[in-house]
């Protein structure tokens, strides 16, 4: 039924009419646009605050393994202290030994370090005093350990000379050192730059008909718009670091960008420029009467960009020339841009900033379970090679969209870490 | 004066003597379309307020498919809809598939001002409103007004053929008062 002239006198007299606000309607609207802005930096401060728990977390962690390194190296000079003690009361004793010796063989006074041989032990056995049992023992290989002076009466020496004595040599000729494992121990760190190709499906439920279509247009039309969505090709790039926390167990972190591809195609065009498709939906103008659609299948070249951020533990299965470990952990990926694009470029790309009024969310969780073999192919150098899985554990999609989205990525990385000592 | 590329950068940067020019070109049609969906006039700044909020938001968005003029104006529907959808409970009267309207009745609105057009679309039940804005006005058809609304044609019909009604009766009554005041 067309429109007659009742309607289009009422058209007439309202076409171009005109109404002048009230002075404070523009206060009212920049007071919202000030709001607005305040809400849009609220939630920019979002990405930052993920980055930065995500630094924190790394950070943290690898201060705290310093700390506990750092502790563990204390404990152990106090230990050497102690013995270093023990080995001045040995001097002592020694010389009190020597002074009994020197009066009764009116033999010439030794240098201290020529004193504290196996054969001065010996000696010492062979003249006992008093207070002093020494009870030299051999190890197998027979080295006699000073220890056994330690069990001496150590009330008896005289504790006050040790100010007059020689500052102690860093390492006694004869003395054998013994050092824990701990005082081995070192900070392990590495770091490291990777690649990884792979495939990138982007688990869209909005396979078949587009999602989020209310348009008029389409409403007797049997034609529907329809899309589709195929794992594309994915390459990522990065730098990685990571300490060793124990002789199997790890931690790594680090930064990566992510480009994924997926082949995607809608079969209806707007305008015949514009491809209608669910992520692009909400942006086009299709409840325009006028709007001019096209039936045509159109493939799609429709490109995800993300920075990466993933922490993970890992734990080292082999530990040979060839070592494998196996990784698990998180990855906090920031939305960058996504851009579709016409693969014959008969269309004007579409291009989808992070943002408000995107459909995807700003940042989206994975998990990553994935497993490393390194190859030391030259001293601190390691060649790496890791396949690795990632499956979204958040929802890529904002819970307001049409339809939902958890990516999953498979790719195998090639690397080379650089062992820090 | 800015021209209308000019006027979309700077409000895509946030620049208020912009977005203040935009408001001021706009504002004053979109006033009034805001007041032909609504009761009255602080209904319709509420709406407008809203409308041009929302304006500078998604200006990003604005790719040239159609005019400027008809985007903001497009928004400026939609925010009045969603303001309206809570109060607005259409009843599916009669199904009216097809309905034919003599014109030898209808009444003639040029004897009256915009003024009261203005206010006996006001005067309308908001279910009547609403759907002569959109057909009579707007220029949709039932079918996409019943997409819009989430209604059926037929409801879309049979609102519109009421609100036809009611308007022709106060047109009426309005041209004799105008009669009797020009005697």
């Amino acid at each position: 039924m067309g429109k007659g002239n009742f309607e289009k006198a009422w058209r007439n007299a309202f076409e171009g009419a005109k109404l002048t606000p009230s002075d404070q309607l523009w206060a009212g609207i920049e007071a919202g646009i000030a709001n607005d802005e305040v809400v849009r930096y609220k939630r920019g401060m979002a990405y930052y605050k993920w980055l930065a728990a995500a630094g924190i977390l790394l950070f943290t962690g690898l201060l705290g393994y310093i700390g506990y390194q750092s502790l563990s190296t204390d404990s152990s000079l106090t230990e050497n202290k102690s013995k270093r003690k023990n080995v001045k009361s040995v001097f002592q004793v020694t010389d009190s030994v020597l002074s009994t010796t020197k009066k009764e063989g009116a033999a010439e006074p030794f240098l201290i370090q020529q004193e504290i041989t196996p054969s001065s032990i010996e000696s010492l056995e062979a003249t006992p005093s008093n207070n002093q049992k020494s009870q030299p023992r051999e190890n197998p290989e027979g080295i006699k350990y000073l220890t056994v002076i330690e069990r001496q009466q150590p009330k008896a020496i005289a504790m006050n000379e040790e100010q007059n004595l020689p500052p102690l040599p860093q390492r006694i000729s004869g003395v054998p050192i013994y050092r824990s494992d701990q005082d081995t121990k070192r900070v392990v760190l590495w770091a490291g730059l990777n690649m990884t190709p792979g495939y990138f499906d982007p688990n869209f439920q909005s396979q078949g008909a587009v999602q989020g279509l209310q348009s008029p247009s389409f409403a007797q039309s049997t034609l529907q718009p329809e899309e589709e969505h195929r794992t594309g090709f994915s390459m990522s790039f990065g730098i990685e670091m990571g300490v060793k926390l124990s002789d199997r167990w790890q931690l790594s972190g680090g930064i990566q960008y992510l480009n994924n591809n997926v082949q995607s195609s809608t079969n209806a065009i707007l305008d015949q420029r514009t491809p209608i498709f669910s992520s692009v939906i909400e942006t086009l103008d299709l409840s325009d009467s006028r709007a001019n659609i096209t039936f045509v299948t159109t493939e799609l070249d429709n490109t995800f960009q993300f920075l990466s951020i993933p922490v993970q533990a890992g734990y080292l299965v082999l530990d040979k020339k060839v070592k494998v470990l196996v990784n698990a952990g998180i990855a906090s990926d920031i939305f960058l841009k996504n851009k579709i694009t016409a693969l014959d470029r008969s269309l004007e790309s579409i291009t989808i900033n992070p943002g408000p009024n995107a459909p995807f969310r700003s940042v989206y969780f994975n998990g990553i379970l994935g497993a490393e073999a390194s190859y030391e192919f030259l001293p601190r150098y390691l060649i790496t090679l890791e396949p690795r899985y990632k499956l979204a554990i958040s929802e890529f999609t904002r819970s307001e969209s049409s339809y939902s989205s958890f990516p999953s990525s498979f790719g195998i990385g090639l690397g080379v870490k650089y062992i820090f000592k | 004066m800015l021209n209308e590329k000019q006027i979309i950068r700077g409000c895509c940067e946030g620049d208020r003597a912009t977005q203040c020019e935009l408001y001021n070109s706009y504002s004053t049609t979109m006033l009034m379309v805001c007041m032909r969906y609504s009761k009255n006039r602080d209904d319709a700044e509420d709406i407008l307020q809203e409308a041009f909020i929302k304006i500078f938001k998604s200006i990003k968005n604005f790719r040239g498919l159609s005019t400027l003029g008809y985007w903001i104006k497009k928004i400026v529907v939609n925010t009045a809809l969603n303001h309206q959808r809570s109060k607005l409970y259409l009843f599916p009267m009669v199904e009216l598939n097809d309905i034919s309207y003599s014109s030898g009745n209808d009444q003639i609105i040029e004897n009256c001002s915009l003024e009261e057009l203005l206010k006996m679309i006001q005067a309308l039940p908001i279910g009547c409103q609403v759907i002569f804005n959109l057909y009579a006005i707007e220029g949709y058809k039932h079918r996409e007004i019943a997409l819009i609304l989430d209604i059926s044609p037929g409801t879309s019909k049979s609102q519109f053929a009421r609100a036809r009604t009611l308007l022709q009766q106060m047109i009426s009554q309005a041209n004799n008062i105008n009669y009797e005041k020009y005697q």
